[in-house]
This record gives C-alpha cells, sequence and structure tokens, in this order.
C-alpha cells in the first residue's frame, strides 16, 4: 500500500471514528456514496462538497469510482463493436421478412 | 423525414405502409443489436425483432408520441426478451446476489478493501470477463444496466420501459454494478492465485 494511500486510511479511521454523528452523517456513509456513485445523483452544492470530503478520505470509494466507470466505460464499448458478417447478413435477410409481413398484412 | 414528427406519427397510427418502411430502415439494425446485447442467439435475436416489429404494427394507433419512437421500440423489445427469458430455463439460473449484503457493516463502511483496478484495463481477458459478468446478471439489473449505460436512455423513459419507480431504477443500477465490479474483482483475484 502507498504511503499516500495508508495515511488516508489512517485519517479515514480517525474521523469515521471520532468525529460526532452528526458530522458523520453529513460526510455520509460508503453505502450512500457508493449508492449516488452508480446512479451519478445530481447532488446540491452543499451535498457535493460532503461528498468529496468522504471521496478524499476514503481510499474504498475511489476504488469504487474507479471501478465503476470503467464498468461503464468499457461495456459502451464493448457494443459498439460492428456486427460480423454472419449477422449483418441475418439483419438484411429479417428486415425484408419484416417489409414482407407489413405489406401483406 | 422527421420520425419523431406528428405528420409521421399520424401516418404510422393509420398504418401507412410507406411509414412503416421508413421506420424499419431507420431502427431493424438497432433493434437487432440491442436484442443481441442481451444475450440472446441470433435465431433468438431475429424472433424477438419480428415480434416487436408485429407487436408495433399492432398497437400503432395507440402510439401518442408521447417518447421518442426508438424508446417506444426499444421498450417493447425489452418486454418480449424478457418474455423470452422467462419461458427459457436456460436463461434463468443467475447468480443470486445476496452475497451484497456483506459489503458493508452496519454503520455502511466497507468490510472489504476493494482491490484498485489498474490492472483491469491492462488484460486483454478484461471485455471476454465483463461480457460473460454482464450475461450472469439477473435479468431487471441486466436490462437497467443496459439501457442506462449502453443505450443511454434518460431515467424517465427507463422508468416507463421497465415498468419501475425511480427509486427502483436507483437501487437496481446499484446491485447491478455492484455485482459486476464483485464479480470482476473476483475474477481478477482468482487469476492472481
Amino acid at each position: 500500500m502507498s504511503p499516500q494511500k495508508h495515511i488516508r486510511n489512517i485519517l479515514h479511521d480517525l474521523v469515521f471514528g471520532l468525529a460526532p454523528t452528526p458530522l458523520k452523517k453529513r460526510l455520509m456513509s460508503c453505502e450512500e456514496i457508493t449508492f449516488i456513485m452508480a446512479n451519478d445523483t445530481k447532488l446540491s452544492t452543499s451535498k457535493k462538497i460532503w461528498f468529496n470530503c468522504h471521496y478524499f478520505l476514503c481510499s474504498c470509494c475511489e476504488s469504487y469510482y474507479k471501478q465503476f466507470k470503467i464498468i461503464e466505460n468499457q461495456s459502451k464499448d464493448l457494443f459498439k463493436q460492428d456486427l460480423d458478417a454472419d449477422a449483418k447478413s441475418r439483419v438484411v435477410e429479417s428486415k425484408s421478412d419484416a417489409l414482407k409481413k407489413f405489406q401483406s398484412k | 423525414m422527421n420520425l419523431s414528427s406528428l405528420e409521421f406519427i399520424k401516418r404510422l397510427r393509420n398504418k401507412d405502409i410507406e411509414s412503416f418502411k421508413i421506420l424499419i430502415d431507420a431502427y431493424h439494425e438497432a433493434l437487432f443489436k440491442s436484442a443481441l446485447k442481451q444475450g440472446l442467439a441470433l435465431d433468438q435475436a431475429e424472433e424477438v425483432v419480428q415480434q416487436t416489429w408485429s407487436t408495433f404494427f399492432e398497437k400503432a394507433e395507440n402510439f401518442e408520441g408521447r417518447s421518442h419512437i426508438r424508446t417506444y421500440l426499444i421498450g417493447i423489445l425489452y418486454n418480449k426478451v424478457k418474455e423470452l427469458w422467462r419461458s427459457n430455463k436456460k436463461y434463468t439460473q443467475e447468480f443470486d446476489d445476496e452475497h451484497l449484503e456483506k459489503i458493508f457493516n452496519d454503520a455502511g463502511a466497507h468490510l472489504r478493501t476493494p482491490l484498485s483496478p489498474s490492472n483491469w484495463l491492462e488484460s486483454v481477458e478484461f471485455m471476454t470477463i465483463l461480457e460473460e459478468e454482464l450475461q450472469h446478471l439477473p435479468l431487471k439489473q441486466r436490462q437497467v444496466f443496459l439501457l442506462k449505460e449502453v443505450e443511454e436512455l434518460e431515467t424517465e423513459e427507463i422508468c416507463k420501459i421497465m415498468n419501475i419507480s425511480v427509486t427502483n431504477l436507483g437501487v437496481l443500477a446499484y446491485r447491478a454494478k455492484h455485482n459486476l465490479r464483485s464479480r470482476i474483482e473476483d475474477r481478477f483475484a482468482e487469476e492472481k492465485k
């Protein structure tokens, strides 16, 4: 683990262990933070600040965020790929089938 | 021809064949791709797309143009896929997502430090793993994920297609991504061993 990450973890444990409940509530739990990340929830300015504070303190949530982003971006790329020749010819065939069906109705 | 114009919608509602031709030309391939994305084989994708067009043709007079025509068609297609999956036992063997409850403690903090995904993109197998795990997601989670991240539809449109509330959508998207990340993480951890 990098020293930077180690310091963040210590800070995280300190803040989330010792902070009074109202402050903890504002900082939100990791569960709430990951829910916001997964849904790209629009936040008010004040919530955004608390979200960023949590993110700065929590290397686990940072890893989650990176994982989510990779999954989202790569899924888009995965399906951008063109159809193979077999699928393409099936598309053409089924398209003309669909057209014929309509014409016969 | 603007496929969202009132005039075009009116022609569709009157079952004008020429308008249907234009529509099929514009969206047939996109629907086919959308069916394949959901893990269907070519035959199944073809069948589901044909059923989508038939349903659209039958219900065209009810189409009011409140949603974009592409969204409306995708909605029909997703329901057809749902019917197919439910009728086919082979596709109902999905992993449970009970383990999600064990990711956070009672205070909502991580129980286990997630692995850094820095090596994910370097792996040549990443795309294959992602595709496999996507196919293993429970049906509703998979559909929500695809509609949101791949089709890039708006929240309101997804809720309409899936017939779910915004809150439910949030939970499904969350669980889908959680499941994916945790399964992919496990696969990479296994590989390291």
